[in-house]
């Protein structure tokens, strides 16, 4: 059973040994003569700007927030969208689709297509309430109106 | 092949390492982090379990229901985290000390 | 018999749903419009979408056939009904208790009610739901909001440490819970809880998996219920919370918790409730288990009590106390049991709110949360300070008030199954209402013995004032009609499968 994964281990070792090999043998060969200029960090020919470890402004984690929004959207239109097929001419598809879908015979097209428009418009109410409340500028006055997050 | 038993495996080590995080760890992020293991451990269950025993759509489902959970909490996570640390520019939950016997 | 509504059908039933979706829309638009923001608006939506909330939940028709709305995810049966109609009236009190509140301020109004309305409807959800899916989801959705609103004291430190510390924890229950429930629908191939129940009537429950499964569900309803070893949550979030959500979290979350617990372990595990018959583990004592649970929920509830000079925190392990005496009718596991803890949740609705309406008073109006506080408060405000009082009796279970007639009912049941375990509960029970005696005459003796030379004012608050006597007068003269509200809880105890 597990010997299909030998073929994984050799192409890991041989991928292993081509990675580590020119840098210990270039480690051999080459003359060591470090400057500050050679040890700093490579950034496209670009002179380095400060540290690496800089903390991220506040206000990317607020737009991550808002972004549930349009995630929950997508994530449960897909399905809806898979299935939305054998709705489309008022269940006359719905022989072919099978299994769970039985269920639902009563329901049409239009039903799901409502059912959906509705989700849609719960989202939207939540979008308008943060566009509203001015989440969605970038640059805000901090005095005006009530914060989400304070 | 792999079967059942290896995602149950894998699944049971995952839901152990996020337990133990969220045991040990005090920081609050990284908290949130072993949350996120914990719920994923649990979709690849019904993951699992709805391919190889019941063979239908059921448990994939419930997972995408909890993927929008795991979003949902994790947001409100943030936006507390973000209100303490605007506050008292701490996140370690051993630092807040307001609260104590 | 059951009966299989579907979608449309359903709809109808569903009423009290969507009612409820439509004024959580309302009141976030309502701030928006700026002609309508006051918060004095968002106070006249809040209580009419709840009167016709409660209206409609009243108005539920009541079905011999009981049907599962919804291809199976939600029963309609007494059981929620009961449930439904607990919650929709604690939602109501605390909204009165916020009316003039300061702890939320007057721009947060709108989205305290959205989303106590959203909690609400998850635990509508809660109450009814006949799905693993439908009760995780449910379960969330009431959890996320109470752990927005434990962080709603703005410029509180207590208040987002306590929101943090419920959040993280909470979440890692309920984490637990998901992976519980992930193994039963794996074992039994439904995440239908009638489909598990027949499968586990049929197969057994032999396998280690379904002990380990149901116990990892337990973990996320014990947390909800405050239960030992989970319940330190409860001090720390009861302590730095807005007060009011403390009145709220109290009575509605216990009894969500106590939903899902009957809904899910008594749908899945008892074969024959009117026998109590638990489909066993093997070499595992469930009902031991419960048993030595609620024993040490009473016992460490009564004793962190003791030494609390917050009122706040002393309520909290009076909670987990609580929860401990009502564990008891949980190891009965026999109709009278169930009936037992619907009415000791309904005693325990009137007691407590009355308590809180006169700490949500102090707290909130005066910043008074100590018990040194409360010294002297027989004369600086006669009528709060009886309220209080008549309340805390109850929490002893002094007769004839309303917490003994639910402790009695309680104990009755536990004892008529004449297993060793659950009088061994109910003497542990009876012990620990005797040690719970010290921390309640300690706010009692301080109301009324301790004088002060001049006592600050108090300014006066007609509604609250007017809801500590109102909710009191049910404390304190429930004896006279126990009987038929002992009926009515029965009348609403059956589920859909006893």
């Amino acid at each position: 059973m597990y010997e299909q994964y030998a073929h994984v281990l050799i192409f890991g070792m041989i991928a292993t040994v081509i990675v580590v090999a020119p840098i210990v043998l270039f480690a051999l060969i080459r003359p060591v003569r470090p400057s500050s200029e050679k040890l700093s960090p490579y950034e496209c020919g670009e002179r380095p700007v400060g540290e690496p470890w800089v903390q991220f402004n506040i206000r990317y984690y607020v737009v991550c927030i808002i972004f549930i929004v349009f995630e929950v959207e997508v994530l449960f239109m897909l399905p809806w969208a898979v299935v939305f097929n054998a709705f489309r001419d008022g269940g006359q598809n719905l022989q072919a689709a099978a299994g769970e879908l039985k269920n639902l015979q009563g329901a049409t097209g239009l039903i799901v297509f409502l059912e959906m428009l509705i989700f849609l418009v719960v989202l939207a109410v939540g979008l308008a309430y943060v566009w509203a409340k001015g989440h969605l500028e970038w640059i805000r006055e901090t005095t005006k109106g009530p914060e989400l997050l304070d | 092949m792999i079967g059942l038993n290896h995602f149950l495996v894998l699944s049971a080590i995952l839901f152990t390492i996020g337990m133990f995080i969220v045991m040990t760890r005090r920081h609050g992020i990284m908290m949130l982090m072993g949350l996120e293991l914990i719920l994923n451990a649990a979709n690849l269950n019904l993951v699992a379990f709805s391919r190889f025993v019941e063979g239908s759509i059921r448990g994939q489902a419930f997972a995408i229901f909890v993927i929008i959970l795991a979003v949902a909490e994790a947001a409100i996570a943030l936006a507390i985290i973000l209100s303490i640390y605007s506050n008292q520019a701490r996140i370690n939950l051993d630092e807040l000390q307001a609260l104590k016997e | 018999m059951l009966e299989l509504l579907d979608n449309m059908g359903s709809l109808k039933y569903f009423l009290a749903e969507l009612w409820l979706v439509l004024w959580i829309l309302v009141l976030l638009i309502q701030p928006l419009i700026p002609r309508w923001s006051s918060a004095k608006i968002s106070n006249c939506l809040a209580v009419l979408a709840l009167i016709g909330a409660a209206g409609l939940v009243l108005a539920l028709p009541v079905q011999d056939s009981r049907p599962t709305l919804f291809f199976g995810m939600l029963a309609l049966d007494g059981l929620s009904r009961f449930f439904k109609i607990l919650f929709v009236f604690s939602t109501l009190v605390t909204v009165l208790m916020n009316l003039r509140g300061q702890e939320v301020t007057d721009h947060q109004k709108p989205e305290f009610y959205a989303i106590l309305l959203g909690i609400l409807l998850g635990m509508f959800l809660t109450a009814a739901s006949m799905d693993l899916l439908m009760m995780y989801l449910s379960i969330e959705l009431f959890s996320l909001g109470s752990y927005i609103l434990a962080g709603f004291s703005k410029n509180e430190n207590r208040s987002d440490e306590a929101a943090m510390k419920f959040l993280l924890y909470g979440s890692l229950s309920t984490g637990a819970m998901l992976f519980g429930m992930t193994y039963l629908y794996g074992m039994t191939g439904s995440t239908q809880l009638l489909d598990i129940r027949e499968y586990l009537a049929a197969s057994g429950t032999g396998q280690t998996v379904f002990f380990v499964a149901f116990l990892l569900i337990f973990v996320g309803i014990g947390y909800k219920i405050s239960a030992v070893p989970f319940h330190f949550w409860a001090p720390d979030v009861y302590e730095g919370s807005p007060s009011v959500l403390v009145a709220f979290l109290s009575v509605a979350s216990k009894a969500a918790g106590f939903a899902a617990f009957i809904r899910l372990f008594y749908t899945t595990l008892l074969a024959n409730a009117s026998e109590g018959i638990w489909t066993p583990f093997v070499d595992f004592d469930w009902r031991a288990f419960v048993a030595l649970l609620a024993m040490a929920t009473m016992t460490f509830g009564n004793l962190g009590a003791f030494r609390q000079e917050n009122i706040k925190r002393l309520f909290a392990y009076s909670g987990i106390a609580h929860a401990g005496y009502i564990l008891v009718g949980a190891i009965a596991l026999t109709t009278a049991g169930v009936e037992s803890i619907l009415f000791y949740l309904l005693t325990y609705f009137f007691t407590n709110f009355a308590a809180f309406a006169v700490i949500v008073y102090l707290a909130d109006r005066h910043s008074m949360e100590t018990i040194e506080d409360y010294r002297d408060l027989g004369k600086r405000s006669p009528l709060l300070a009886l309220a209080l009082a008549f309340s805390l009796f109850s929490l002893i279970g002094v007769p004839p008030l309303a917490g003994f007639l639910g402790k009695w009912y309680l104990f009755a049941a536990a004892v008529q199954t004449l297993d060793p375990w659950c009088i061994a509960a109910v003497v542990v029970g009876l012990l620990n209402t005797v040690l719970s005696v010290y921390y309640y005459m300690r706010i009692i003796k301080a109301m009324y013995l301790d004088h002060l030379e001049a006592p600050p004012l108090l300014k006066p608050d007609s509604v609250l004032v007017g809801m500590a006597v109102v909710l009191s007068i049910p404390v304190v003269f429930m004896f006279f009609a126990a009987g038929s509200i002992y009926e009515w809880t029965r009348s609403l105890s059956y589920f859909l499968v006893s």
